[in-house]
């Protein structure tokens, strides 16, 4: 089966032709040239192809693209500001929350939603939140770090817009 | 500690920006117009003979350009040993090997094509484990092993299903075990596990009708990989181009050559055609390597004042199907058998030998995390028994400067401090002291530790290149080829330039990702050397430049070239700061008032190889370790020794890594090592069933997740500068990982009493051991 | 991952239809499940028919005696429900111990049951405090019991085309406790799991992962019920007679003896717990 659908990503609409089995992952990845949402599984079981779906983070390996019209998806691309970093981005960086990056587009996704929903988790929050994201590179230490970090600017930013 | 201007400080990753943003690109983002895409069938059996392959029907299918398979493609390849077909040749000697693969226009239609791709087998005997492949009338994996090529430093046996024997001889064996108070004989062993690098393998080809070949590859050693697909594929160097993307974790796992060969070979059936393979999930399990498994028997003589005077070990790896790399961990294994102890006998016979399993090959620990599994719990043993607390046995039997070390290589103050590492341990563990009180009584709390060593595993050519390029600004270009495959190389590398540069590295940018057409020479980033060797290329490469800045300033300052000093900004007369030219006015070539111009563009080459010898073949005596890292691990654990279920207080190490670099990425080192130890201590393990492999999925190889940390993790850093590596840092990238399993291990016994000799660590098996000791 | 139809209808009535118009057909709620198979091939469906938009009920619904949970309402929701943690909390553990977060804001609760794992983890929950499945074939609606909806490995009740619609709940004052041992602390399938319920000292036991279908004891169950006191000696036979009921396999999560193991230290545990004797 193909079809043409609109996805709406990053608050733009895209009319794309796909077919029924081709994922979310795949169609952000292969036909709308945003890459940052990576395959390391295809089995909703490492996170790395992480977006924000209608809200909440979830596998886009393990949604189909047909699934997906009419919801808004954000990807890594979305959450980065035109020129410069988002704040947990930067915290990431500062913190040495990156090694080998392959994970980090799916770390920032779900940080992104958790601190939406809970802007001072405990860090046992954080490692429930995140326990659906692999890394195989830091052992989790410092993107825990850089989390509590993140937290700590978001709400600074906050603070000052009020 | 010297006062370092960029150096042990945290500078901020360069490649941080990339990989937040979502800007890397790594193999898979990697598209072409008119690509191809490609899939391989797998075959299903651990052993048979391939009677037939018929391709008729997929190749007749609509959008598959090219079949390959043996008949087509019957190149070999391999780093140490070229035993390893491109496809199954003959026969197929483990679940997963390639038999066959597709080109297509879209990746549904060469998955459709694969399975009309009909085979035909007649099944073999199954060599399932070490036993099976060493029994006498043993089926051979690899009748042909002696016809194969190999470097003259390994020994396959003939006729048997070794390909590598190392043996290890130091001081007159018999007389130590003579000698000895009590002697200790204990076997332990480990299972295959998987790298895990969270990014899937995968390799983009072009095969261009006039014979060129470039490849793009998520691989750890773009320029080992030129040299085995030219070899494989009988082609010159300078007609093979490499070009490395960022790769999304290595561990080894992307070491040496892979999966590349079967894009290549497709590119080579569809000319003209760019192929993209990407592995999934499952083929990364199935179709690249592993860290082998393992089995050893350790025997250690004790004198009556508890030092070790003699030791005799025999380990045996479990190879797999094909041995290529996985040689050279034999190798590495059996010529730091003993680990790090000042022993006087030693007899030391290390074997690898073939089975129907995945392909073992280099990871993370490089048949260190193996060796040391059985050392380090063996010494536990003899403590434990002796009455001696672990740690003093230890301190008192560990190298120290003076002492001479397994090949034959003495120990010098330069080469690190075991002893303080095991202090730092013990110190963060409270040592001697009892954990604190659990809630329940059934509830059993211990403390553990272990010691590692490892010198980077590499041929005794093993050579690096790099360049320092100046722009017009006087900023400074640094071009390596060390790959970034997480570890933060580009990171430290740039800062070790800046400061040989005396310049901020904030002034300096890192050409990091190498193309083997443009990039400078590197043998492999493997090893924990890149830093080290690398690091040293560099600082030949700022000497270079610098020298050639001299050499044109003398002419015009009037001076000597060795009246000159550069401090990162101008070259000025040593003593006379007055008397100067700013670097941009020199490094494009000084220009005098009349227009008149002497010099050019200033670039630096350095490059940098370490001086080794080949070991002895009889004794393994000889000259192999360019650098030692010596570290500490602890543990604390608890144990429900109802359940067995097992919950990790703490864990700590201590390595010393010479001067650190960049703080935080070295923490980041080591503490990712020590959860990825962590994982093979207590989770990790690749189960066969029937010699097919039973968990190719992370449904059922679990790795660590955030929630499976300890309650505490700390990492500690001793710095003892080594007098070889730059600026005296020395390598640190694999070490973490390495005596994590042993020091868990320890920490059990300390709490329950029950020994455990066979990884991993699970609940499941704590629980079995205490019903046994009950 | 094969081509295939993908139907989007607009009732209940039309899924059904459009279900039974082949033998290869597959409902799509969450997906997490279905795509996966599919991916591997073990599934290569003719036509996926999407639950998500055929009016089925999907949120959490409190009512004076009984509180509703549609099928398509995710994990996710009832694990962070304030009043499914108030006042069945924990069928909130169980949801929440389910996969990874990601996967539990897409996969359904619908989907966990129907799926028919013996491991399933929100199952002990929904069988100890007594829920009721309402099932719709598009046409007549009829209630199970939830421990009666299970018949096997990936098996139940549902005839064909037949779906899962609600989810009953009885409003209680009873308490319970969910246990979930993992290979790892999260994002794991059950090694084993299991709920200890108590209502008006009467007790609901429920074991997953250690028979074809969640098991609840009621032999276990009886021995507590008939006991005027609890003590821990009654909780060890009570925990003997679990181990005794239950046929665990040996699988790449644990040996059958380990299985048994486990069960009885925590089932015992457990009970401990509800009762207030130390164990």
């Amino acid at each position: 089966m193909s079809k043409d659908i609109t996805l709406n990503v990053n608050g733009i609409d895209h009319h794309v032709n796909i077919q029924g089995n081709e994922t979310l992952l795949k169609v952000l990845r292969d036909k709308l040239g945003l890459t940052a949402a990576k395959e390391g599984c295809g089995a909703g079981e490492c996170g790395a192809c992480a977006v924000i779906y209608n809200g909440s983070p979830a596998s886009s390996c393990l949604i189909l693209a047909v699934e997906a019209e009419g919801v808004e998806i954000l990807t890594l691309e979305g959450i980065t500001p035109k020129d410069h970093l988002h704040p947990i981005q930067q915290a990431f960086i500062d913190k040495g929350a990156v090694q080998c990056g392959f994970c980090t587009p799916g770390m920032i996704i779900t940080t992104y939603s958790l601190l939406k929903s809970n802007p001072d988790p405990s860090e046992d929050e954080i490692k429930k939140a995140i326990s659906g994201n692999l890394c195989r590179c830091t052992g989790y230490v410092q993107i825990i770090e850089a989390i509590r970090e993140a937290a700590r600017r978001l709400k600074r930013v906050k603070g000052r817009r009020k | 500690m010297k006062n370092f201007i960029n150096l042990g400080r945290d500078v901020n990753r360069l490649d941080g920006y990339d990989k937040v943003s979502g800007n890397a690109k790594y193999i898979a983002d990697y598209e072409f117009p008119g690509m191809l895409y490609a899939k391989v069938l797998r075959s299903p059996h651990p052993h048979a003979e391939i009677i037939s392959i018929n391709t008729s029907a997929a190749e007749k299918m609509e959008g598959v350009i090219a079949v390959t398979h043996s008949g087509k493609c019957s190149h070999k390849m391999g780093l140490y040993l070229v035993d390893r077909p491109v496809f199954a040749t003959g026969k197929v000697r483990f679940k997963g090997e390639p038999v066959a693969a597709v080109a297509a226009l879209t990746e549904d239609i060469a998955a459709a094509a694969i399975k009309k791709i009909k085979v035909k087998y007649k099944m073999l005997p199954l060599v399932d484990n070490i036993e099976d492949a060493l029994d006498k009338n043993a089926t051979l994996v690899h009748p042909d092993l002696m016809k194969y090529s190999y470097l003259p430093i390994y020994y396959p046996k003939k006729g048997t299903n070794i390909f590598n024997h190392f043996p290890l001889r130091k001081g007159d064996i018999k007389k130590g075990f003579k000698q000895s108070y009590k002697i200790y004989e204990n076997e332990f062993t480990l299972p295959q596990i998987q790298h895990v690098p969270m990014e899937p393998h995968g390799a983009i080809a072009k095969w261009d009708r006039n014979d060129k070949l470039t490849v793009y590859s998520s691989v750890q050693s773009p320029f080992t990989l030129r040299n085995l697909l030219r070899l494989a594929f009988g082609l010159s160097h300078k007609d093979v181009r490499v070009i490395a993307p960022y790769v999304g974790g290595g561990f080894g796992g992307k070491a040496g050559i892979n999966m590349e060969p079967l894009a290549v070979a497709l590119a080579k059936e569809a000319k003209g055609k760019w192929i993209k393979l990407i592995f999934s999930r499952e083929e990364v399990f199935l179709g690249t390597t592993v860290r082998q498994a393992m089995r050893a028997r350790v025997k250690t003589g004790i004198a009556k004042n508890g030092r070790i005077i003699a030791e005799e070990i025999e380990m045996i790896f479990d190879g797999g199907a094909y041995a290529e790399y996985g040689t050279n961990v034999v190798r590495a294994a059996g010529y730091t058998c003993i680990g790090p102890y000042d022993i006087k006998n030693v007899k030391g016979d290390t074997y690898g030998v073939y089975t129907n399993h995945l392909v073992g090959g280099a990871f993370r620990g490089f048949g260190h995390g193996e060796l040391h599994w059985a050392v380090e719990s063996q010494m536990d043993i003899i403590a434990n028994d002796l009455k001696m607390d672990p740690a003093e046995f230890r301190r008192l039997n560990v190298l120290k400067p003076g002492s001479i070390n397994s090949m034959g290589e003495k120990i010098t103050k330069h080469t690190g401090d075991m002893v303080a590492c095991i202090d730092a341990v013990a110190k963060d563990l409270k040592w001697g002291k009892p954990s604190k009180k659990p809630a329940k009584p059934y509830i059993k709390r211990g403390k553990g530790l272990a010691v590692l060593e490892k010198a980077p595993a590499m041929p005794a050519n093993a050579t690096s290149c790099a360049r320092v390029k100046f722009n017009e600004d006087a900023t400074v270009i640094v071009q390596f080829s060390g790959m970034e495959i997480g570890q933060g190389c580009i990171t430290a590398l740039t800062q070790i330039a800046a400061e040989r540069l005396k310049m901020d590295v904030s002034k300096l940018h890192a050409a990091g990702l190498p193309d083997t057409d443009f990039s400078p020479y590197e043998w492999q980033t493997v090893a924990s050397r890149i830093t080290w060797a690398v690091g040293n290329a560099i600082i030949n490469a700022v000497d270079d430049a610098h020298e050639k800045i001299k050499k044109v300033a003398s002419k015009v300052l009037k001076v000597k070239a060795s009246q000159l000093d550069i401090d990162g900004e101008k070259v000025f007369v040593i003593g006379n700061k007055g008397k100067s030219i700013a670097l941009p006015l020199i490094i494009m070539g000084y220009q005098y008032p009349d227009g008149h111009t002497i010099g050019g563009p200033v670039e630096g080459v350095g490059t940098f190889t370490p001086h080794l010898t080949n070991l002895d073949a009889k004794t393994g005596q000889g000259h192999a370790a360019a650098e030692w890292t010596f570290g500490c691990e602890g543990a604390e654990i608890e144990v429900d020794t109802r359940t067995g279920e097992l919950k990790i207080l703490n864990l700590v190490g201590a390595f010393d890594l010479g001067t650190v670099i960049n703080p935080s990425t070295a923490r980041g080192q080591i503490i990712g090592g020590m959860i990825q130890g962590l994982g093979s201590a207590v989770l990790e393990e690749l189960k066969y069933k029937d010699g097919k492999i039973a968990n190719p999925s992370f449904v059922d190889y679990k790795i660590p997740t955030a929630a499976d940390l300890p309650d505490k993790i700390k990492h500690i850093f001793i710095q003892t500068p080594d007098d070889g590596g730059p600026f005296g840092a020395r390598a640190i990238g694999e070490h973490p990982m390495i005596s994590i399993p042993p020091a868990i291990a320890n920490a059990i016994y300390d709490a329950t009493g029950v020994r455990i000799k066979a990884l991993p660590l699970t609940d499941e098996k704590i629980l079995s051991s205490l019903k046994e000791k009950k | 991952m094969e081509n295939f139809e993908f139907i989007s209808p607009i009732t209940i009535k039309g899924a059904v239809s459009q279900y039974k118009k082949g033998a290869n057909n597959y409902y799509l709620a969450g997906g997490t499940d279905l795509i996966v198979l599919m991916r591997e091939g073990i599934l290569v469906p003719e036509k996926i028919i999407d639950l998500k938009t055929a009016g089925l009920p999907s949120g959490i619904k409190k009512l004076k005696t009984e509180i509703r949970i549609g099928a398509l309402a995710t994990l996710s929701e009832i694990e962070h429900s304030s009043f499914i943690r108030k006042e069945i909390p924990f069928l909130a553990e169980a949801a929440g111990k389910l996969g990874s977060p990601l996967t539990r804001n897409r996969a359904t609760i619908g989907g966990n049951l129907c799926n028919a794992s013996p491991a399933a983890d929100t199952a002990t929950p929904l069988i100890a405090v007594g829920a009721k499945f309402i099932l719709s074939d598009g046409k007549k609606e009829r209630r199970v019991k939830a421990e009666e909806f299970f018949k096997g490995v990936k098996q139940t009740v549902l005839k064909k085309g037949e779906l899962l619609k609600e989810i009953v709940i009885p409003r209680s004052a009873g308490k319970g406790i969910f246990y979930k041992k993992s290979r790892i602390k999260l994002v794991d399938l059950a090694t084993v799991n299991m709920t200890v319920y108590r209502e008006k000292k009467k007790y609901r036991i429920v074991i997953g992962a250690c028979h074809i279908t969640p098991l609840r004891i009621r032999a276990a169950e009886e021995k507590l019920n008939k006991a005027k006191k609890i003590d821990l000696a009654l909780i060890n036979e009570t925990a003997e007679i679990v181990v005794k009921t239950i046929k665990p396999i040996s699988d790449m999560r644990g040996s059958a003896e380990y299985r048994k193991q486990l069960v009885e230290t925590h089932v015992a545990r457990l009970i401990g717990e509800l009762a207030g004797v130390e164990v």
